[in-house]
């Protein structure tokens, strides 16, 4: 599904080099956890595989079922089914939440000359799906992510995910500031999305996120590279030995 | 001293001869705009207010003065006049620079409204009525309004008795029915007695483009009166000088909200006095701006009574290689102490040749008074576009949408005042203009 081989990028802006020849296969329906010490270069390779034009790839591909991404913008990519929940969802004020996922859904389906979604079946799917993440009614009306709680925003995000319906779905720390509860509801969220033909790569810093979304393979990211994988008990090993194995490699 | 001869230009030129034609020989308000004019011509970059608005560059020539309207086009504007009717809505029709009252909507007027044309209150010259013509006196200098007085041809004076309140909006259309490029000056007054209210739409309508129009709109708000403006600033005009000067009595609230989406040189100002003590002041407006477009808010607002709120919020969007200017002086008068006074001019520059000058200005003689502006001038944020674009937007759709939240703010605020019957079609008509504008942008 989801191919990353020998990717090489950098920082348009300085040129500093974050990726450094990062090689990764997701087959369809895997759920990959990428984890690793800050600033190994995590939500780089996140937003480069999203379309952000803040870095540059000076080598290597990216294929999603074959196809070339790296040609492609950021919309495209979506409206191919790739999903990035960020780290930090942006705030817009002034636009309604629910304006924007019918925007956004609408704006996919064109992509994919597919006719626009009727408003009775876009109700039913987002009050479906905002009752799984505990979504209240007043979150829909406000502007997006204005005056969100951290997990509030992170649960909004999941939200556009799930309405969204992608393929490959990108989580960018999605735990990081959740209560346990807010863990728990996010995790169900994204467990109710997992299907034979929908893999996940999950980026995390702590292994308790993959206690509620058990992954197949764990990837160590360090230094712009996959250092180590290998299967779940991966996660326990980081857990209990921390990164400082892979920290003097970054250094 | 020397006698240094002013090098008058063709615009000036024409002006004079316009208005010295005898036609106007009855307006008594000529006399005074008339000198002013020909002894200082059109404002230039070394007058202070119009450093950014130099009308003597701008203003390359002036038009003729608008002519009689020909049957055809009479036949045509009645036309589309009971086409465009809707319920709710009182229409004052200014046709090719004069009130037109066999057009106009008078028999649904409420009895305590009361409509004149300017021609007919000039006639009856009555003193207390004449001096709402002439404005405050923060306004008198300025050339624009002096100009506007030499030349005025006609207008609608509008008075509302004490305690009505007018549910229905009236609406002042200015239609110019002229094939061929025309100059208009018209002015108008809206006097509200004691704890009336009024909402006020105005809109402009015009066949061909590169007109050049003067107006002025001198407004007194009454103890305890509500008075809503609401105006959509939509056709191609040349040169576009509008004037608003109010003064507010006590407790009591004046909005006064503008949308600029075309014109090439666009000019709104405000002078406004705040004469009694807890009244609230709101001007809001966006101007989008593109193609070589030029657009200039300039407000004064006088603070001299107590306990009184002003707020100013415009939002500017400019493209292409436009210019926008904003010019905000806020004067606090000394004894207007607990004045409470915020200003904000908020630009997003959408190309690397688009300009916006803020100058927000304050004046503060008092001690006891909360004062503040704010002046932000930056291109449309990325973060919010990649994070749109990544949820399927193609980039101009989510420029569009950043565009539209950044100005459906100060849309938001319409009707809060006196048009809240009307507010949710007046935005809806607000939203239009600004899709209009993006689509034509996108389509560039
Ligand atoms: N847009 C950017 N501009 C400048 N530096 C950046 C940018 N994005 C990432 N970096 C730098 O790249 C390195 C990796 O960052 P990041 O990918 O955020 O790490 P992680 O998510 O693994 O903590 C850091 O040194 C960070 O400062
Ligand atoms: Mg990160």
């Amino acid at each position: 599904m989801l191919s990353i081989s020998n990717l090489h990028a950098q920082i348009a802006d300085d040129g500093r080099e974050i990726l450094k020849g990062l090689s990764l296969d997701v087959k369809p329906g895997e759920v990959h956890a990428i984890m690793g010490p800050n600033g190994a270069g995590k939500s780089t390779l996140a937003y480069i595989l999203a379309g952000k034009e803040d870095y540059e790839v000076t080598d290597g591909s990216v294929t999603l079922d074959g196809e070339d991404l790296l040609d492609l913008s950021a919309d495209q990519r979506a409206a191919k089914g790739l999903f990035l929940a960020f780290q930090y969802p942006v705030e817009i004020p002034g636009v309604a939440n629910m304006t924007f996922l019918k925007t956004a859904l609408n704006a996919q389906r064109k992509a994919r000359g597919e006719p626009e979604i009727l408003t009775p079946d876009f109700m039913r799917l987002v009050r479906e799906k905002s009752a799984l993440l505990k979504i209240n009614p007043d979150m829909l009306k406000r502007a997006v992510n204005v005056g969100f709680s951290g997990g509030e925003k992170k649960r909004n995000d999941i939200l556009q995910m799930a309405v969204l319906q992608p393929k490959i779905c990108i989580l960018d720390e999605t735990d990081s500031g959740l209560d346990i509860d807010a863990l728990r509801i996010v995790a169900e969220g994204v467990n109710a999305l997992r299907s034979p033909d929908r893999s996940f790569v999950i980026i995390t810093h702590y292994q308790r996120l993959l206690d509620y979304i058990k992954p197949d393979v764990v990837h160590v990211l360090s230094d712009g590279r996959i250092a180590k994988t290998g299967g779940p008990e991966l996660a326990l090993e980081l857990e209990a030995k921390g990164y400082a194995d892979y920290q003097t490699a970054a250094a | 001293m020397t006698n240094v001869t002013r090098i008058k230009t063709d615009a000036e030129q024409t002006l004079e001869q316009q208005i010295l034609s005898p036609s106007l020989a009855g307006n008594p308000l000529r006399a005074a705009g008339r000198d002013v004019f020909v002894g200082k011509g059109l404002p230039h970059r070394r007058v202070e207010e119009y450093k950014y608005t130099d009308l003597k560059a701008l203003m390359r020539k002036a038009n003729p003065v608008a002519g009689e309207t020909t049957p055809q086009a009479l036949a045509s504007v009645v036309e589309t006049l009971r086409a465009t009717a809707r319920a709710g809505e009182i229409r004052l029709v200014i046709l090719d620079g004069l009130f037109r009252a066999d057009l106009s909507d008078l028999a649904v007027l409420p009895a305590a409204v009361t409509v004149t044309s300017l021609r007919d209150v000039l006639a009856k010259g009555a003193a207390d009525t004449m001096a709402v013509l002439a404005g405050p006196a923060i306004a008198t200098d300025d050339p624009v309004i002096s100009l506007n007085a030499a030349l005025v041809s006609d207008g609608v004076v509008i008075e509302v008795a004490a305690g009505a309140m007018i549910a229905d909006a009236l609406h002042l259309v200015h239609i110019v029915t002229s094939a061929t490029p025309v100059s208009l000056h018209t002015r108008s007054a809206v006097i509200l007695g004691a704890g009336a209210s009024l909402g006020l739409i105005e809109s402009y309508q015009s066949t061909v483009p590169g007109h050049q129009r003067t107006d002025v709109l001198n407004v007194v708000v009454g103890d305890g009166a509500r008075f809503e403006h609401a105006v959509a600033k939509s056709d191609a005009s040349a040169i576009d000088l509008a004037t608003i000067t109010a003064v507010i009595g006590a407790d009591a609230k004046l909005q006064s909200f503008a949308l600029v989406t075309a014109g090439d040189v666009t000019r709104r100002q405000h002078f406004v006095r705040m004469e009694g003590n807890h009244s609230v002041l709101s001007l809001k407006g966006a101007n989008l701006l593109n193609g070589r477009m030029h657009a200039d808010t300039t407000l004064v607002v006088e603070h001299d009574s107590l306990h009184c709120e002003s707020r100013e919020l415009y939002r500017s969007v400019i493209d292409g290689e436009a210019h926008g200017v904003f010019q905000g002086k806020v004067i606090v008068r000394p004894g207007a102490q607990k004045t409470d006074g915020k200003m904000a001019s908020n630009a997003l520059l959408l190309s690397e040749s688009a300009e916006m000058h803020n100058k927000p200005e304050l004046e503060i003689y008092a001690d006891d008074v909360a004062c503040g502006h704010g002046a932000t001038c930056g291109e449309i944020d990325e973060g919010p576009i990649f994070y749109l674009m990544s949820r399927g937007l193609p980039r101009p759709q989510a420029e569009a949408l950043l565009i539209q939240s950044f100005v459906g703010e100060v849309v938001d605020s319409v009707g809060d005042v006196a048009l809240g019957d009307h507010a949710e079609a007046l935005r809806d008509g607000f939203t239009s203009a600004i899709e209009a504008w993006l689509a034509q942008r996108g389509a560039s």
